[in-house]
């Protein structure tokens, strides 16, 4: 099967829906599919996998309480429609078209099997709420959609109209369980880790570093272990910062702690890294949000502790630390869990959402004819209703 | 009067480029519902053929419940309320025969069903979409529609087979 992806996010930084578009080419093309992904690219010099197309740059536009870096332009515009014509597609995977992204501007310049995953779950977006008719007659060229999560089922539903399937983000759980511990690693005197944005204050390390300050008071040997790019100023001795790290090192990072800590303040649809955790067999302790919830098994899975309370999140990390045998549980709790996250079967659902795409239409994935058809939906509120 | 006249006929003009192109979106929209609901009408029947051939592998009771469900199913055409019914029963058919036997739900069978529910979220998608456009104001005075008929959601129980019973 000829598959187009298209990526809404600069391929080269790291971000949850880039990674999720990367792992489902990969797995994709593993299983013998013929895929394209057409990516924003930030950095002209970057390397490129041989599947990846150039959209050109990106314009950092701040959303939702954080910076979304989005595509604009008529040099984007003409790539995509060629990437399209050139593609010869038997499907089109766009992701989070509802953003004023790559992905949209694909949708505006395509017809044909053309399905939709969505992965933000954004109960208040003004955005959303303030683009819906003008997004909806775009999005109804959608031969279906998909969501990572219930939340962001649920954004659909509530934002969109609509309904979405299910199908969750996916791990190479063998890349994590396999990993060797970074060299020195891991520590006697016990480590916890952090992986994401150093600078994003919904990534919660600002709540981290204070539950460390509480447990180096009683355990000044005690490791962190941080991983993920962004400046951070003040952190206290112990604290070992990688910066932004490769996918190897990631794994390695995961593998050389103790204790992972999620201390998430919100803003999340899934949680992939509590699913990367899991794989390594870390023990996890996770910020009490609806989507951590959801992936532990309400706490079976992984230690919950209240959102943005760095009491509660060194309380919980404490019990873990000094207890192998609660470890060993969650850990073995959590490798039950993520099995039916491996890609390769997320994949197979995500192919089956491609055939059932492909039988509604005949022929593939075509050039929209017609220049870009923005509806207007205000007119008719604007317009008398004539008798 | 002149000033007046050309308001007037300027709000004209715009109102019925708005009206010839809601009918135009209204004509994808029943396009998609047509196609989704060939799609999913193929799904059906490739399932209640698929649960045909398992019947025959099955234990003798739940086996000859399944082999009924699944010809009463493939017995109904449309998607009226009547499908819906023997659907269901085809799904329910399924669960039992396959909390008797799980081998007798092999890798097709499974993937059909999770297609079979991925086909009717489409399409009541797509119903949905053109319910909405439907609804305006501008397409039920001006009869933009035309002869289309409104187009009904397809409710039934399509839980799929789940894939991890199958594997252990």
């Amino acid at each position: 099967m000829k598959i187009g992806l298209v990526a809404p996010y600069p391929w080269d930084v790291p971000g949850g829906v880039v990674q999720h578009v990367r792992d489902l080419a990969e797995t994709l093309i593993a299983m013998g599919h013929d895929v394209s992904v057409i990516a924003p690219v930030d950095d002209e010099d970057v390397s490129l996998p041989g599947y990846v197309t150039r959209a050109g740059r990106t314009v950092p536009i701040p959303f939702n309480g954080s910076v979304s870096r989005l595509v604009f332009g008529p040099v984007s515009a003409t790539r995509v429609r060629r990437w399209i014509s050139e593609g010869d597609f038997d499907v089109m995977h766009l992701h989070s078209p509802e953003t004023l992204s790559l992905s949209l501007l694909a949708l505006f310049n395509a017809r044909g099997p053309i399905v939709a995953t969505f992965h933000a779950a954004n109960p208040r977006s003004r955005v959303l709420a303030m683009l819906q008719s003008p997004l909806q007659v775009q999005l109804e060229k959608l031969a279906g959609r998909i969501a990572v999560s219930p939340a962001a089922r649920k954004t659909i539903v509530d934002h969109l109209g609509g309904d979405a399937v299910l199908i969750p983000n996916g791990v190479h759980v063998h890349r994590f369980a396999s990993a060797d511990p970074l060299p020195g690693w891991p520590r006697e005197s016990g480590a916890i880790g952090f992986v994401g944005r150093v600078d994003e204050p919904r990534k919660g390390l600002a709540v981290l570093l204070d539950a460390f300050r509480l447990l180096t008071a009683t355990r000044p040997e005690l490791q962190l272990l941080v991983a993920g790019p962004g400046d951070v100023d003040d952190v206290p001795p112990n604290v070992t910062l990688l910066g932004q790290v490769s996918d190897e090192v990631k794994a390695q990072v995961y593998r050389s702690i103790d204790v992972f800590a999620a201390p998430n303040t919100g803003g999340e649809s899934f949680g992939i890294i509590l699913l990367e955790a899991m794989a390594a067999g870390t023990p996890i302790v996770a910020s009490d949000l609806d989507a951590f919830r959801r992936v532990l098994g309400d706490g079976a899975a992984g230690q919950l502790a209240t959102v943005g309370d760095a009491e509660s999140l060194a309380y919980a990390i404490s019990t873990l630390l000094d207890s192998p045998q609660r470890r060993a549980q969650l850990a073995a709790a959590g490798g039950a869990v993520v099995t039916r996250y491996d890609w390769p079967r997320v994949a197979t659902e995500v192919v089956h959402v491609y055939d059932t795409a492909i039988a509604m239409h005949t022929g593939g994935v075509v050039e929209e004819a017609e220049p870009p058809d923005l509806g207007n939906d205000d007119l008719e509120d604007a317009a008398p209703d004539l008798p | 009067m002149d000033v007046v006249l050309a308001i007037v006929g300027v709000l004209a003009v715009l109102h019925v480029s708005y009206a010839t192109w809601t009918a135009r979106r209204l004509d994808r929209l029943h396009a998609r519902v047509d196609s989704a609901t060939a799609a999913l009408d193929a799904q059906l029947r490739a399932r209640a053929h698929l649960a045909l051939a398992a019947s025959e592998r099955a234990a003798a009771g739940s086996g000859r419940e399944l082999g009924d469900a699944a010809r009463a199913a493939l017995s109904v055409a449309g998607l009226g309320h009547d499908r819906e019914a023997a659907e269901s029963g085809l799904s329910r058919a399924l669960q039992a025969a396959v909390r008797d036997d799980a081998g007798i739900a092999d890798s097709a069978l499974v993937d059909v069903t999770t297609r079979t529910s991925f086909a009717r979220r489409f399409r009541n998608d797509a119903v949905r979409d053109a319910l909405v456009v439907r609804e305006r104001r501008i397409v039920r005075w001006f009869h933009l529609a035309g002869s289309a008929r409104l187009p009904t959601f397809f409710e039934m129980d399509d839980t799929a087979l789940d894939r991890r019973t199958i594997e252990v």
